[in-house]
């Protein structure tokens, strides 16, 4: 999910857009194997601003939730982007990606947190009626800014009250903010958190669930059984590293 | 001394045979093996793509080279480029692209056995990377498992030797090998890290699970539905199951 301030800079949505659309690529990735992608996971992105709903772009606009391997093959386009790589000899190179598109930055409107929350409930509590045993649910917050209908805590723990017979369904929130603060990844308390809002975030998150810190661990963060699945002015690449869906290589970079 | 042979081999539940990602080799093991003989087996990451081809070359190898280390060492450049020629011969959707540049990874645990100078006895050297392990179980009842002792040992995320020349590391410096003298009587048993997870753990609780597995793989029919019920109750992790079980004999006069 993403919401975009009313007024905001196209700079932020933009970010926003990029961190979903990063996320999305890396889970197809994730979950590719050979030839194909395997349907570890269906998704939904859902974007909040001047309306509520389903965001995908292209062939899979307007659907709720999709197979990862249908999001694979229907991105609304394939942008070629440059990224610096190590060239090996102690420098830079620019090498040409591609980066998929599914989901395009929208800053208008205002920042409906609790109608979108309740949207996710909504379609997370039709998901786990039908798939009981199933790993639960992550509800992936991403916002920019702060909720404009009210506080959010309620719709929160009405997310985290759903579950599996594997366990509560999982909120976890990521605070894009403009004034460039440096980033915090999963925080074990608020001290170190620089507001009011990034505080609320942190306590409307779901824990990190014991496998998760403990591959949080292995990939160098350091996390406590307090941490918390937030993240501020940072990707959701490492959320990625912690869904577990089978032997994954300690040396895969 | 010759050896009795026998392999068994079953994908994951829900899996199809061509997504078995163990490999084994040699392919078939015979009544009356005669000494020096090599045999191996791995196990592609469910995280990488292509690695059930990386498993099957890396064991393969193992067999070819004898189990000398330095020769297998020396054509490791040769199986990576023998891997990224299978894995390019067709075009490829961008996530599959994507994924090729992590790589494969695999484990490998090999045995080369060869006979002692003196005496019906045989000396094995076993050499492993990753959670893939062996058990040699003696004549007298005693068990000695290699590498992993205890089954917390059995990690997600193993060390696995990985096919990008990127991350080339010596073989020598990833893995660890172990020696042992084996007498008539004696069994060495080659498994992957879902049956290796069993017997330790019913080890650990004071299990004699090398007589029960002797049972349960003496037919295919039977090891299937071991390995099902096991799986029903939860016993035994749902994952591909390789095992190469070989019985020490004396040599008929």
């Amino acid at each position: 999910m993403s919401g975009a301030e009313s007024g905001a800079m196209k700079r932020k949505a933009d970010s926003a857009a990029t961190v979903i659309n990063k996320f999305l690529q890396n889970l197809v990735i994730k979950c590719g194997k050979n030839e194909g992608v395997r349907d570890y996971f269906h998704v939904g992105v859902f974007g909040y601003g001047q309306n509520v709903g389903p965001a995908f772009a292209g062939t899979i606009a307007g659907r709720d939730l999709v197979p990862i391997s249908e999001i694979a093959n229907f991105p609304a386009r394939v942008e070629e982007r440059s990224k610096r790589v190590d060239d090996g000899a102690g420098g830079l190179a620019e090498q040409k990606v591609k980066f998929p598109v599914w989901f395009d930055a929208v800053a208008n409107g205002g920042t409906p947190m609790c109608q979108v929350l309740g949207k996710a409930k909504d379609v997370v509590a039709a998901w786990t009626a039908k798939n009981q045993t199933c790993f639960p649910p992550i509800v992936i917050n991403v916002t920019d800014g702060e909720s404009t209908d009210g506080d959010p805590s309620a719709a929160a723990d009405a997310i985290k009250a759903l579950s599996t017979t594997d366990g509560g369904v999982l909120l976890f929130n990521v605070h894009l903010s403009a004034t460039g603060a440096s980033p915090i990844e999963f925080p074990d308390s608020e001290s170190s958190l620089p507001d009011d809002f990034a505080r609320l975030l942190f306590r409307m998150s779901s824990s990190l669930t014991e496998p998760m810190q403990a591959f949080a661990r292995q990939k160098g963060y350091t996390v406590s059984a307090s941490s918390k699945g937030f993240v501020f002015n940072a990707n959701l690449e490492a959320l990625i590293d912690f869904i577990d869906i089978g032997t994954r290589p300690s040396n895969l970079r | 001394m010759i050896l009795r042979g026998r392999i068994l081999a079953l994908p994951k539940r829900g899996n199809s045979a061509d997504e078995f990602e163990d490999a084994y080799a040699p392919r078939e093991v015979g009544e009356a093996i005669a000494l020096p003989f090599s045999c191996a087996v791995a196990d592609g990451a469910t995280e990488s793509s292509f690695s059930n081809v990386w498993a099957r070359l890396l064991a393969a190898e193992f067999v070819d080279c004898e189990g000398n280390l330095e020769a297998m060492e020396a054509e490791m450049p040769r199986l990576r480029a023998l891997w990224r020629e299978h894995v390019s011969s067709k075009p490829l959707p961008w996530y599959a692209e994507q994924k090729l540049e992590q790589g494969a990874f695999s484990t490998v645990l090999g045995v080369s056995i060869e006979q002692a100078d003196e005496g019906n006895s045989a000396r094995w050297h076993a050499f492993a990377v990753g959670d893939s392990c062996l058990f040699h179980a003696k004549a007298d009842g005693q068990v000695v498992s290699f590498p992993a002792e205890r089954s917390e040992e059995l990690r997600a995320w193993p060390y696995l030797v990985p096919s990008r020349q990127l991350d080339e590391e010596p073989l020598h410096s990833i893995g660890r090998s172990r020696r042992g003298i084996l007498e008539p009587g004696d069994r060495l048993i080659l498994v992957t890290d879902a049956v290796a997870g069993w017997i330790l753990k019913s080890l650990e609780e004071g299990g004699s699970p090398l007589e029960l597995l002797n049972h349960a793989t003496q037919t295919m029919p039977a090891f299937l539905a071991w390995v099902e019920g096991l799986r029903d109750a939860g016993g035994i992790k749902n994952d591909d199951c390789t095992l190469l079980w070989l019985e020490c004999c004396e040599e008929p006069r």
